[in-house]
C-alpha cells in the first residue's frame, strides 16, 4: 500500500527546500508524525478487538 | 505532484483503509494480515520521518560549519537535537521491534559522535550499521548500498582519530569503490543525485580532516581531489525522485569554502 521510502524521499526533499527555519520544517514533520501515530492507535485498537 | 499533498494523499489513502478494515471487522484472518501489513508500513513511515528531523539538525549543523564564522553556540545546540531527533527514533524502534532500521539508527548515532568529536564512538556505530544495513528498507526495497555512505564516515573517523595515512588511505579505497563497484554503479545510474552527494562528501571530510589536523603536507593532493570531485557535480541534473533539478548548490559551496581555506 505505502510506497514509504521513495515517497519519504521527496517528501523530505520538499520539507527541506521549503523556505522558513529549522523548527518550522521540524513542525511539519512533526505533524505527519502525529497524524499517522493517530492512525496507527485507531488500527492498534481494531487488531486487539478483531483478535478477542 | 508537490511531495506535500503526496504525503496528505497517502494519509487519506490510510485512513480509508483504516475505515475499510473496522467496518470488516470480525472478518477472520485475513483482515488481520491486512491490518498488520497496514500497522508495519505505517511503523516505517513514522520511523523515516523521525529520522528525518535528524538531518534537518544535521542540516542545520553543516550550514553553520560552512560559514566563515560558525556561531558555536547554535552549532551545538543543532548537535543537541540531532541526538534527541536519533534517540526518539531508536526508541520508537525498540518499543516496536523494528530492527531493519537499526542500521540506520547507529547510522545517525554515528554522525552525532562525530560533530561532538567522539570519533572512537562513531566507528563503533558505523561498524554497527555497516554490519546491518543490508536489514534496511532503503535496501531490502531500493537496493540503495548504504554500507558505501558509511564505509566513507568510517574512513574520516580514523583520520580525525588521528590515524591520518590509515584515514586516507580508506578514503581514497572507498572513492574508487564509488567508481568502479557494481552496487556504486547501480546507484549512480539509478539516482544520480546521492550517488554524486555520497562520493563528493569523501574529499569533503578529507579536506575538513586536513585542515583540522593542520596537515600542510597533504594541500595539493587535496586541492586536486576537491577540483576533481567538483566535476561530478558541476551540471545539475534531473531526477523525479528529488523533484526536478538537483543543483548541488550546498555541496558546491561547501567545496569552494575549503578550497578558499587551504588555498
Amino acid at each position: 500500500m505505502i510506497k514509504s521510502d521513495a515517497m519519504v524521499k521527496r517528501f523530505a526533499v520538499s520539507v527541506r527546500e521549503q523556505k522558513g527555519d529549522t523548527i518550522r520544517k521540524v513542525k511539519l514533520v512533526d505533524h505527519y508524525i502525529d497524524e499517522l501515530k493517530g492512525q496507527l492507535k485507531i488500527l492498534s485498537k481494531v487488531r486487539r478487538k478483531e483478535l478477542k | 505532484m508537490n511531495p506535500m499533498m503526496d504525503l496528505d494523499l497517502q494519509i487519506a489513502g490510510i485512513k480509508k483503509t483504516v475505515t475499510s478494515i473496522r467496518e470488516k471487522r470480525g472478518k477472520s484472518e485475513s483482515t488481520l494480515k491486512v491490518l498488520d501489513n497496514v500497522i508495519k508500513n505505517i511503523q516505517d513511515l513514522i520511523v523515516s520521518l523521525l529520522l528525518e528531523k535528524h538531518l534537518l539538525y544535521q542540516h542545520q549543523v553543516m550550514e553553520e560549519l560552512a560559514k566563515n564564522k560558525p556561531d558555536a553556540k547554535k552549532k551545538e545546540a543543532a548537535i543537541h537535537n540531532m541526538y534527541i531527533a536519533t534517540i526518539a527514533a531508536e526508541k520508537y524502534v525498540r518499543t516496536h521491534k523494528l530492527t531493519q532500521w537499526d542500521s540506520r539508527i547507529n547510522r545517525c548515532l554515528g554522525r552525532v559522535a562525530d560533530y561532538k568529536g567522539e570519533y572512537m564512538k562513531a566507528i563503533k556505530y558505523y561498524k554497527l550499521a555497516i554490519k546491518t544495513c543490508r536489514k534496511d528498507p532503503e535496501y531490502t526495497v531500493d537496493k540503495t548500498p548504504r554500507w558505501l555512505e558509511y564505509e566513507a564516515y568510517l574512513a574520516y573517523s580514523v583520520m580525525m582519530l588521528g590515524e591520518v595515512d590509515k584515514g586516507m588511505m580508506l578514503s581514497r579505497k572507498i572513492y574508487r569503490k564509488f567508481l568502479t563497484d557494481k552496487h556504486a554503479l547501480d546507484l549512480k545510474k539509478r539516482d544520480y543525485p546521492t550517488w554524486a552527494i555520497w562520493i563528493t562528501g569523501i574529499p569533503i571530510r578529507a579536506a575538513r580532516a586536513v585542515v583540522e589536523l593542520e596537515q600542510k603536507g597533504r594541500k595539493q593532493e587535496i586541492v586536486g581531489w576537491l577540483n576533481e570531485a567538483y566535476k561530478l557535480i558541476e551540471t545539475p541534473i534531473g531526477s523525479n525522485k528529488w523533484i526536478g533539478k538537483v543543483d548541488f548548490g550546498f555541496r558546491k559551496q561547501e567545496i569552494n569554502n575549503l578550497l578558499a581555506i587551504i588555498n
